[in-house]
């Protein structure tokens, strides 16, 4: 069977990419997928209360809220602040980029669990941070991590397409 | 030994300090031209609607908040639909421009990348407009048509929900990804365009 063209595939890519990534965010809109995404947020949250725990501190969590005990607002997570945007574009170009599918599976499953790391990360800055300056969480909030977790999408992505390019690249024998 | 930074650390640790550094030019500097071009923009646009009374468009208080007199066909006679919100939105729809630029620049230079940077800026700068029309229009849709058809309404609100909370923060990085030989061919694995040749660099 001959090589794929690499050229072809490409082309591929680019057509197919927009298209994931607005299928995504559509899906966003379906009432089942908000429900899910609800649950999702909300076991975010847990884990981040539970990892401010485990660290010694303390955060009182009512479904997407994560509180200071002695009372005080807290930090609402919300659709952005759940990662779910960066996830439906990184899963878009993982799906359409030219791999296999085991790495684009493992890509998926790796980038994910990388991003969402990061933005546990956010949540627990901003949830102090909240408490520190309120000025200061608003930029944080809505500009600056922003910023980050987009910057580290595209890194995870390119991550993951150089490691796919160099196994493309490998030889199929090794050398004895 | 020194060890060889990949690209991605190498771009990273070029993109942090410009996103720290043009996130502060833009919160001090940027954003009263920003936020004067975007009030224009979508004064203009509202404007245009056809049969738009007098007094539709965008004024900005003393204290920062945005009004949009935005108008709407009810019972066949188009009037003004007043809306209120503060300048969190507004803000929000420009911060593309020095995201854009960061991750543009964090790229190394490979030669006459200027008509390409002012390019991706100018796609940037057609955002914020585009992002308070699909807010309003949204507004619009709860509360002075509340019985539209269930697919039209998810249609606007997914359209508000991307312009406003999505492209300021994903398009940037898909613009310079998009316009950014070097930066394309990296990612990507060299389909994208070459970057010029060395002869052709630094005029």
């Amino acid at each position: 069977m001959p090589a794929p063209d690499p050229k072809a595939q490409m082309r591929r890519f680019l057509a197919l990419f927009p298209i994931l990534l607005v299928v995504g965010f559509a899906l966003l809109q379906v009432p089942a997928v908000e429900t899910a995404i609800g649950r999702f947020t909300q076991g975010l949250v847990r884990i981040s209360g539970g990892l401010i725990h485990a660290c010694g501190g303390k955060a009182v969590v009512t479904g997407d809220i994560l509180a200071p005990p002695g009372g005080g607002s807290g930090v609402k997570v919300e659709n952005g602040c759940n990662a779910i945007n960066v996830t439906i574009l990184l899963w878009a170009a993982m799906l359409t980029y030219p791999s296999g599918w085991l790495h684009r599976l493992k890509g998926l499953a790796l980038g994910t669990l990388a991003l969402h790391a990061v933005n546990l990360v956010r949540i627990i800055s901003l949830f102090y941070l909240e408490q520190y300056n309120r000025q200061w969480f608003d930029f944080a909030h809505f500009y600056l991590w922003e910023s980050l977790i987009v910057l580290d999408t595209l890194v995870i992505f390119w991550v993951w397409a150089a490691f796919v390019r160099g196994r493309r690249a490998e030889p199929d024998v090794a050398p004895a | 030994m020194s060890r060889r930074r990949s690209p991605q650390t190498a771009f990273l640790l070029r993109a942090l300090p410009l996103l720290a550094v043009l996130l502060a030019i833009w919160w001090f500097a940027l954003l009263p031209p920003l936020l004067g071009w975007e009030r224009i923009t979508t004064d203009l646009l509202l404007s245009a609607f056809p049969g738009a009374p007098l007094q539709t468009g965008v004024t900005v208080t003393a204290d920062g908040t945005w009004v949009l007199q935005a108008p709407a066909r009810v019972n066949g006679v188009t009037r003004n639909i007043r809306l209120v919100l503060p300048p969190r939105l507004p803000i929000q729809l420009t911060v593309g421009l020095p995201l854009f630029w960061a991750f543009f620049l964090a790229t190394p230079w490979t030669g006459r990348l200027w008509k390409r940077l002012l390019a991706g800026s100018a796609a940037v700068m057609a955002l914020p407009p585009v992002g308070l029309l699909a807010y309003a229009a949204h507004v619009v849709q709860i509360y002075v048509y509340p019985a539209a058809p269930v697919l039209l309404a998810r249609g606007i609100a997914g359209l508000d929900y991307v312009t406003s909370t999505v492209a300021p923060y994903v398009a940037p990085v898909l613009l310079a990804v998009a316009l950014h030989p070097q930066l394309g061919s990296t990612i990507l694995g060299g389909t994208a365009p070459a970057p010029l040749p060395i002869a052709a660099q630094g005029r």
